[in-house]
């Protein structure tokens, strides 16, 4: 059984349709790279899948659980699926082991001590054992978005979605961030990530979805997909990011 | 210049001070959690809580605190609701201060970038977490140099209470200078002790914002992020 199904979803802000006809089934373990242009609906789709946005029409399905918007369920959801922003958007006023503690103590129920380890657990694991008691201001963007990917991990969800998170780096610290994605996927987290790294996403993903103008426009195995892309879309747009 | 018979009674007009700042600091602590509670309430039920909330705020904003004070104390007493004159007065102290902070913690709270909330709620937070890990710190410190101006806005309004019969700073002064015949030299003092009051709060609300900000960056710094 697939983890995520998307079933002719489609999405409009008012009389404004973003995403069509949108179906997709991603099996646990896989990893789905989601390219397209800039405004093509990659970010929309992606946060159709954790409840952030409502879906206008069709099915959605995670863990076979038909998505419902009622607060509670949302809540459930978002402790399967977990989101790390091209913004980082880590807490400014707490420390960087209290940013990834936070959720495990407040919402998975872990004493202080416990959330703290698995905090440092997972700091450890984005490669930042040095940095428990900084605060973000005093991280480069590299590592703050480290600390927003471990904060997204320790809430142990089955799914990882990452909209752009080495958009806003410099190119020198895009290497660290791919590095740490890279290894999750090699350990078998179910991952959904819009990407701009083409050579990346080749590289990582299972499958390569690309986005057009608010549909699924190609979909397929990664290497495949980018070597020999079917569409004249697809070519066009990665000639034009070449 | 007479000051000798104003310094006599000294004790006095401190003891009136001393009260008026009693009814601020328990009515604006009050207020302060009410408004907390406003926007808790808010951000967990949405326009439930909100329409009834501003009329409140609108009302409370947009009236005289004289006219409240009157209508609490007076108005109310003809339809048969009695109350001392020390309950009305907390009780505007404390609408007053809850209105005003109301609307201080809500422009608090439109400093914080959406992101943020963003990512409360993609924690699985409960509105009641989110208010208190992502939003309280940050909107309470975007808030406290208004609320820090409020307080003492709120502080010069006590001295309106007299008018209910609450024998605060500007009640003993009138007092002292219809028994004393010196109401130049009695309203000087007065001044001066609502200055020094002033003052002093200004200056306690300065120390809470840099033990605050002190914890998490500098001024420059919080400004980029909030
Ligand atoms: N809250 C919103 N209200 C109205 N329209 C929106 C909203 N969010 C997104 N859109 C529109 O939806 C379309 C798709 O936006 P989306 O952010 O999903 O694109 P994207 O593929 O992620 O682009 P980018 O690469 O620039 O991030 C755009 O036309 C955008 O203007
Ligand atoms: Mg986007």
């Amino acid at each position: 059984m697939s983890l995520i199904e998307l079933n002719a979803v489609t999405k409009s802000y008012g009389s404004h349709q973003v995403i069509y006809d949108a179906t997709l089934s991603i099996a646990a373990g896989e990893v789905i790279a989601l390219i397209g242009k800039s405004g093509s609906g990659k970010s929309t789709l992606l946060r159709c899948l954790n409840g952030l946005e409502q879906i206008s029409g069709g099915s959605l399905r995670i863990a076979g659980t038909p998505i419902s918007y009622e607060k509670a369920k949302l809540r459930a959801l978002r402790r399967k699926v977990a989101i790390v922003f091209q913004g980082y958007n880590l807490f400014p006023h707490l420390t960087v082991e209290d940013n990834v503690a936070l959720a495990p103590r407040v919402t998975g129920k872990a004493s202080g001590t416990e959330a703290l380890k698995l905090a440092h657990r997972y700091l450890e694991r984005v490669g930042l054992a040095d940095k428990f008691r900084a605060h973000p201001r005093d991280l480069s963007g590299g590592q703050q978005q480290r600390v927003a990917i471990a904060r997204a991990l320790a809430v142990q969800p089955e799914i990882l979605l990452l909209d752009e998170v080495t958009a806003a780096l410099d190119p020198e610290l895009v290497g660290e961030v791919l590095t740490v994605l890279g290894e999750l996927a090699e350990q078998g987290l179910t991952m959904v990530l819009v990407t701009h790294e083409i050579a990346f996403a080749r590289r990582a993903a299972n499958r390569i979805a690309f986005m057009h103008q608010g549909r699924l426009h190609e979909v397929g195995p990664a290497e495949a997909t980018i070597s020999q892309p079917r569409t004249a879309e697809l070519q066009k747009f990665l000639s034009a990011v070449r | 210049m007479e000051f000798g018979v104003v310094l006599d009674h000294l004790p006095l007009l401190v003891g009136g001070a001393l009260r008026g700042v009693l009814y601020a600091v328990g009515g604006f602590v009050i207020g302060i959690a009410c408004a907390a509670l406003i926007i808790l309430g808010r951000m967990a039920w949405g326009r439930w809580v909100t329409i009834p909330s501003q009329i409140f705020v609108e009302i409370v904003r947009n009236t005289p605190f004289l006219l409240q004070a009157f209508f609490l104390y007076f108005g109310l007493a003809k339809l048969g609701v009695m109350m001392p004159g020390y309950v009305a007065a907390i009780i505007i102290v404390t609408f007053n201060s809850a209105a005003y902070a109301t609307e201080i913690l809500r422009s608090g709270m439109l400093g914080i970038p959406k992101g943020l909330l963003e990512a409360g709620d993609s924690l699985g937070f409960t509105a009641l977490q989110q208010f208190r890990y992502v939003v309280a710190r940050p909107m309470l410190r975007a808030a406290l140099p208004a609320l820090s101006g409020q307080f003492i806005i709120i502080m010069l309004n006590t001295s309106l209470l007299s008018a209910i019969a609450i024998p605060e700073l500007n009640y003993e002064a009138s007092n002292l200078a219809s028994t004393s015949f010196r109401p130049f030299e009695v309203y000087v003092v007065v001044a001066v002790i609502y200055l020094t009051l002033s003052s002093v709060f200004a200056g306690l609300f300065a120390l809470i914002r840099r033990r605050v900000s002190g914890s998490w960056g500098s001024e420059r710094r919080m400004q980029d992020i909030v």
